[in-house]
C-alpha cells in the first residue's frame, strides 16, 4: 500500500512528522516500510511512502486506514475527507437480486443519471499514475480513486446496456467472458459473477466485464459496492491468475459497517466530479448485519505480557487514540469494544497488541538476560545419536552433505533396496522431482557420478536424513544414515566395511553379520550387495556399486537411525570391563583351518561366546589361503588365568574346533 | 620339551655376547634344539601336531625375542642397527578430515547456546497433517499457506510436507505438559520454483517456551542472546509489530544490515534493516487446542530461516548449494583450523 505524505499530513490535523519519521512509526506498528519515493504531486515535491500490509489488515489498505493509524500513533485527530450530500429524485431501487447468498455479504447499489463522463482532471490522473493505475476515464478514475483512498472497490455500470435485474450468483457452467481490458477468460464453474438477463457483467470482485462497461458516451449508471466472503474472491482470483487492486482488498476481512463511509464517499465524489442526479434510494442488501464486539480485558495483562509497567491511563489514552471505546467496569475489568473496521480485534491479546505495538516494542528493554529456570531435558535420543554419528565420521575424513527428499522416481528406483512403494506428491511445481526419497542413496549415488565426472576423489560422504515409504498404505519415515566413498584400485571393501562396523561398533553393536540382499537395483552391483544385520534385525544395506569406470571404485552403505536407537535401548547400562593393573594377560595364538565356505566371522563369535568368562581378545593375525580351504592363525589373549590355565582352556577351545 | 622359563634363565645368565651367540646356536641355529624339534612336528600325528604345535611355536617366539634383546644388549652398533631397521618414513600424504555441512555448523552453534540456556532439542516427522501444521496453529482455514500453490500435499489425503517448524511446536504442546523450552531445528517445504536465490526446501530454527509468567521482554533478550552469538556484540537489533496467526503480540525481529550498518544497500533492499523471521507470544488458541490453561501458563515462540544466515556466513551466492553436495569443501580446511 503507497500513501502520499501530504495527503495524510491533511488528514491528521497537527502532523508535524518527516515522512521518513512516518515510515519509521508505521515499520515499528506492523507496517513495514518497502519503499520511499520522493514525488511530484500537485505540483510539489511530496514523498510517496510504500507500506506492507499484513494479511489481517485490510482496513489499511487505504489512505483512510493509514492516516487513523498515523494519528492514532502520534494522538492527533483524525479528519478524514466528507462527501457531499446528495438528494433522491425517485424513491424506488435499483432491480437487484443476490442468490449467492454465503457468498455475498453486503451489497450497497444505486442508480445516478445524467453524468457526463470526460478524460479526468489532472490531479486525478496523476494520483493513479502514482499507483501505477491507467487513466480511463472520469467515472472509472473516481471508482478506482474512492477503492484506493477507503478500501472498497466498486463496479460501474452502464443503466442503458443492462438488461434486467443484476444477479450475484455462483456461475456454474463453461463460458467465455471479455474483461474490460479486452482479455478473454474462460470460465469453468465456482466463480461469483454479477449478471443482468443476458450477459455476465463482472466477475464480481475481481473485473469488470466489456458488456455495459462504462464509455465516454454513458451518462446513466448504476453504482454499486460489495463485500464478500474473502475466501471465494481469493479463490477466484488465483484459479482464474487474475490478480487486481479491487481482489487483493477484496480478499482480505474488510468491515460491513464501514461500507456505509466509502458508498458515501464514492457517490458523492461521483457527483461533485461528474455531476448528475440520484435517481434511486440505495439498495443495500446487508442480511447479517456485524455487531459492534465487546471485548472483556483485564488492563495489568499488557505490562504481565511485555514484562515492562505500563500505567492503566497510558493503556487508556492508546485504545482511544485507536477509536476504541472503554467502559471502566473496575481496575481489573474494562469491556472494550473496538473501532468498527478492526475485524482482526477478537481478544483480550489482540488488545495487549495494539496497547503494546503503538507504545512501541523498543520501549520494552531486553538487556537483562532472561530469566534461567530448570525445565525438563525432554530431547529425543535420536539426537544425541545422530550428533555422535556426525562426530565420529568426520573424524573419519567423511564429509557431510544434505540433499533434497524430494526426487525423481527414476534414482528411486535405481537406489531403492526397501521394500516400500513410492510416495509422490499431488502438486509440486517442481515436475522433476515428485516423489519423496525411498533411500538415503539418492543423494550420494548423484555425488558420485558427478564427482567421477569431475575427476575427483577420494572422496568419503555421508548424509543423515529422513527417507520415505509406503507398506500397505501406511505411511512410513524413517531416519536414515548414509555413507559412501569413491576411490581408485587402493580402495576396498572391507576398508569400507571396517569403517561402518567401527562405527556401529561405536553404539556398542559389534556382532554384526551379512545376508545376500534379496533385491536387484540398478546402482548396486548384485554380487557385492547385503543386508547389515545384527541378530535378526536387519540394520541396513552395504553395497558396491556397479563399475563406475575400470580404475574406480564406489562404495555404499545405508543405515536405519531407528532400528539403530531400538537396538541401543536394549543394551543395559553395566559398566565395561576393565582390567586390573595386577591382572596376568596371557596371549596364546592357535591355527584353525576352515573350508571355503565357512564364515571365520561366525567361527570367531562362536568362540567369543566359549570364552566369554577370560576372554580379553580374539582376532585373526594371518589367513593362507590353501585349495579348498583357509588356514587362519588366531591369537586368543586371556585374562585373569594363570599360564597353564589360558593353556589348558586354549588348547581346549581351539582342539575341539 | 623345555620351557620357555629355562631358556629365559639361561639367557639372563650369560654375561657376554659370545655366550649368547652359543644359546643362539643352541636352541635357534640351524641344528638347535627348538628349531628341530618344530621340524619334527610333521613326524607326529595330528591329534599330536594340534597339541604340541602352537606351543612350541609360541616358545620358539619367545625365545628369538630373548636372545635377540640380549644380543643388542651387549652392542651399542648392534642396537643403533635395530633402530635403523626399526625406523618409519614419515607420509607425504595429507590427513584429511570430515566436515560438517554449514546447515549442520550452524545448527550446533545454535543449539549449543540454547542447551546451555537449558534448552532441549527437538525434532519431528516432516511429512505433517493439515491438523498439526496449520489448524493447532490458529492458522485460518483460507489462510494462502494452506493453498496448493504454497503447500506441497502428497497423494494421501490430508498429508502434506510441513511447511513450518512451528509443527514441531504444536506437536510438543501435544505430547509433553509444560513447563518446556525446546528449539526445534528442521527442513521445511514450500511449492516454489527452484533457482538461484529460491528453493523448494529449505531450514527452519524453531524456538518455544513454555512455563509460568513467560514474557515478552524474556523473549527479546533471548534472541538478544543469540543474535549477538551468531553476529557479535556489536549487532544492533529492532523487534517489530508483525503478524502471524500463531502469536498474539507477533513481532519481526530484524537486524541492522551488517553490510551498510544501517545506510541502505543492495542486500538490505536499501532498508538498513535485514528481517530475521517471526516470533512472538503464543496464541492463548494453540495452548488451549493443546489442553494447556492459558491463564496459569504464556510462553513465546520464534522462528528463525536459516539459510539466508548460512550463506551470509559462508559467502554463498546461490541456495543450491546447501542440497547440492561437497565440491564446495576443501579436504584439507577444517572449520576452526590454524
Amino acid at each position: 500500500m503507497k500513501v502520499i505524505y501530504s495527503q495524510i499530513k491533511k488528514m491528521v490535523a497537527g502532523l508535524t512528522a518527516s515522512p521518513q519519521e512516518i515510515g519509521e512509526a508505521l515499520t515499528m506498528t506492523g507496517f513495514m516500510m518497502d519503499s520511499f519515493e520522493e514525488i511530484k504531486w500537485l505540483n510539489k515535491t511530496d514523498y510517496l511512502i510504500g507500506l506492507e500490509v499484513r494479511q489481517n489488515r485490510g482496513d489499511c489498505l487505504s489512505v483512510f486506514g493509514i492516516a487513523k493509524e498515523v494519528a492514532a500513533y502520534y494522538g492527533l485527530p483524525l479528519e478524514l475527507p466528507t462527501a457531499p450530500d446528495w438528494s433522491v429524485k425517485d424513491k424506488g431501487f435499483v432491480n437487484i437480486s443476490v442468490k449467492a447468498t454465503e457468498q455475498v455479504k453486503r451489497v450497497l447499489a444505486l442508480r445516478i443519471s445524467n453524468v457526463v463522463n470526460k478524460e479526468s482532471p489532472e490531479w486525478l490522473k496523476e494520483f493513479l499514475a502514482h499507483y501505477d493505475i491507467n487513466s480511463i476515464s472520469l467515472l472509472v478514475d473516481i471508482s478506482n480513486y474512492v477503492m484506493i483512498m477507503t478500501g472498497y472497490a466498486s463496479h460501474l455500470f452502464d443503466f442503458s446496456l443492462v438488461n434486467g435485474e443484476l444477479s450475484w450468483l455462483v456461475n456454474h457452467e463453461e463460458q467465455k467472458i471479455n474483461t474490460l481490458d479486452k482479455t478473454t477468460i474462460n470460465l469453468t464453474g465456482g466463480e461469483l459473477i454479477i449478471e443482468d438477463k443476458e450477459n455476465v457483467l463482472a466477475l464480481a470482485g475481481i473485473v469488470g466485464c466489456s458488456h455495459a462497461a462504462i464509455e465516454r458516451t454513458t451518462t446513466d449508471i448504476i453504482v454499486e459496492m460489495a463485500v464478500y466472503d474473502r475466501s471465494i474472491i481469493k479463490k477466484n482470483s488465483r484459479s482464474l491468475g487474475i490478480t487486481t487492486e479491487a481482489s487483493n482488498r477484496l480478499s482480505k476481512e474488510m468491515s460491513l459497517e464501514a461500507a456505509d463511509l466509502a458508498f458515501q464517499f464514492l457517490i458523492g465524489t461521483i457527483l461533485d466530479n461528474a455531476g448528475g442526479q440520484v435517481e434511486t434510494k440505495v439498495y443495500d442488501y446487508y442480511p447479517n448485519k456485524e455487531s459492534a464486539k465487546i471485548i472483556e480485558f483485564n488492563p495489568n495483562l499488557p505490562s504481565a505480557l511485555a514484562g515492562i509497567e505500563l500505567s492503566h491511563k497510558k493503556i487508556s489514552q492508546i485504545l482511544k487514540n485507536l477509536y476504541f471505546k472503554i467502559n471502566e467496569k473496575d481496575k481489573s475489568n474494562w469491556l472494550v469494544t473496538p473501532s468498527i473496521e478492526r475485524l482482526d480485534i477478537e481478544s483480550a491479546e489482540d488488545i495487549v497488541e495494539e496497547v503494546l505495538r503503538l507504545n512501541r516494542y523498543d520501549a520494552i528493554t531486553f538487556n537483562a538476560p532472561p530469566k534461567i529456570e530448570v525445565y525438563p531435558n525432554i530431547t529425543p535420543d535420536s539426537w544425541y545419536i545422530k550428533e555422535k554419528i556426525r562426530d565420529f565420521l568426520t573424524a573419519n575424513s567423511f564429509d557431510e552433505i544434505l540433499s533434497q527428499p524430494l526426487v525423481s522416481e527414476k534414482i528411486n528406483k535405481e537406489i531403492n533396496w526397501r521394500d516400500y512403494d513410492m510416495v509422490i506428491t499431488q502438486n509440486s511445481v517442481n515436475d522433476e522431482f515428485p516423489a519423496l526419497r525411498q533411500s538415503i542413496g539418492t543423494g550420494l549415488l548423484l555425488q558420485v557420478k558427478e564427482h567421477r565426472k569431475k575427476n575427483v576423489f577420494p572422496l568419503a560422504m555421508f548424509e543423515i536424513g529422513k527417507v520415505f515409504g509406503k507398506k500397505e498404505f501406511e505411511i512410513i519415515e524413517t531416519e536414515s544414515l548414509g555413507i559412501t566413498k569413491i576411490g581408485g584400485n587402493e580402495l576396498s571393501l572391507k576398508e569400507f566395511q571396517l569403517s561402518v562396523e567401527k562405527l556401529l561398533a561405536n553404539f556398542g553393536i559389534s556382532l554384526v553379520e551379512y545376508k545376500k540382499l534379496p533385491i536387484s537395483n540398478e546402482a548396486f552391483n548384485q554380487d557385492s550387495a547385503w543386508f547389515i544385520m545384527s541378530g535378526e534385525v536387519v540394520l541396513g544395506v552395504m553395497a558396491k556399486f556397479k563399475p563406475l569406470t575400470k580404475d574406480v571404485k564406489a562404495y555404499f552403505a545405508e543405515i536405519d537411525i531407528n532400528k539403530l536407537i531400538d537396538l541401543i535401548k536394549k543394551f543395559s547400562d553395566e559398566p565395561l570391563s576393565t582390567i586390573e593393573l595386577t591382572n596376568k594377560l596371557v596371549s596364546l595364538d592357535a591355527n584353525i583351518e576352515l573350508s571355503n565356505g565357512q564364515s571365520i566371522r561366525s567361527y570367531i563369535i562362536e568362540a567369543e561366546k566359549m570364552m566369554a568368562e577370560n576372554l580379553w581378545s580374539l582376532s585373526v593375525i594371518d589367513e593362507f589361503a590353501l585349495e579348498d580351504s583357509v588356514r587362519y592363525t588366531l591369537r586368543a589373549v586371556y585374562c585373569g588365568l594363570s599360564d597353564q590355565a589360558a593353556k589348558a582352556e586354549h588348547l581346549e577351545i581351539f582342539s575341539l574346533k | 620339551m623345555i620351557t620357555i622359563d629355562e631358556i629365559k634363565k639361561q639367557v639372563d645368565a650369560a654375561d657376554s655376547a659370545e655366550e649368547v651367540s652359543e644359546l643362539w646356536q643352541k636352541y635357534l641355529g640351524k641344528n638347535g634344539s627348538l628349531k628341530t624339534a618344530v621340524k619334527g612336528l610333521k613326524e607326529l600325528s595330528d591329534q599330536e601336531r594340534r597339541e604340541q604345535g602352537p606351543v612350541l611355536q609360541e616358545i620358539l617366539r619367545q625365545a628369538e625375542e630373548l636372545i635377540k634383546d640380549k644380543q643388542i644388549s651387549f652392542s651399542s652398533s648392534g642396537l643403533e642397527s635395530k633402530l635403523k631397521e626399526d625406523a618409519e618414513k614419515l607420509s607425504n600424504e595429507r590427513a584429511t578430515v570430515g566436515h560438517l555441512h554449514p546447515i549442520t555448523e550452524t545448527v550446533r552453534a545454535m543449539n549449543k547456546l540454547f542447551s546451555s540456556m537449558g534448552y532441549s532439542i527437538m525434532e519431528e516427522r516432516e511429512i505433517e497433517t493439515d491438523e498439526f501444521c496449520f489448524k493447532r496453529l490458529n492458522v485460518p482455514d483460507d489462510h494462502s499457506a494452506r493453498d496448493m500453490q504454497d503447500t506441497i500435499y502428497i497423494e494421501e489425503p490430508n498429508l502434506l510436507l510441513r511447511t513450518q517448524t512451528s509443527s514441531i511446536e504444536a506437536r510438543t504442546l501435544a505430547n509433553f505438559p509444560p513447563p518446556f523450552k525446546i528449539v526445534a531445528p528442521g527442513r521445511v517445504y514450500r511449492n516454489e520454483k527452484v533457482n538461484k536465490s529460491n528453493h523448494f526446501i529449505f531450514h527452519h530454527y524453531q524456538g518455544v517456551v513454555v512455563g509460568e509468567n513467560i514474557t515478552m521482554r524474556d523473549l527479546f533478550s533471548t534472541l538478544a542472546i543469540l543474535f549477538k552469538k551468531m553476529y557479535g556484540d556489536d549487532v544492533i537489533i529492532r523487534f517489530r509489530n508483525k503478524y502471524y496467526p500463531e502469536v498474539e503480540p507477533g513481532v519481526g525481529p530484524d537486524m541492522q544490515c551488517f553490510s551498510c550498518k544501517g545506510k541502505g544497500c543492495s542486500l538490505c533492499k536499501g532498508v538498513g534493516w535485514i528481517e530475521m523471521g517471526g516470533a512472538g507470544m503464543i496464541h492463548p488458541n494453540i495452548l488451549e487446542m493443546a489442553g494447556i490453561d492459558h491463564q496459569k501458563y504464556s510462553g513465546f515462540a520464534f522462528g528463525l530461516g536459516l539459510d539466508r544466515w548460512v550463506m551470509a556466513k559462508y559467502k554463498i551466492g546461490d541456495i543450491r548449494t546447501f542440497l547440492g553436495g561437497n565440491l564446495a569443501y576443501k579436504p584439507y580446511q577444517h572449520e576452526s583450523h590454524i
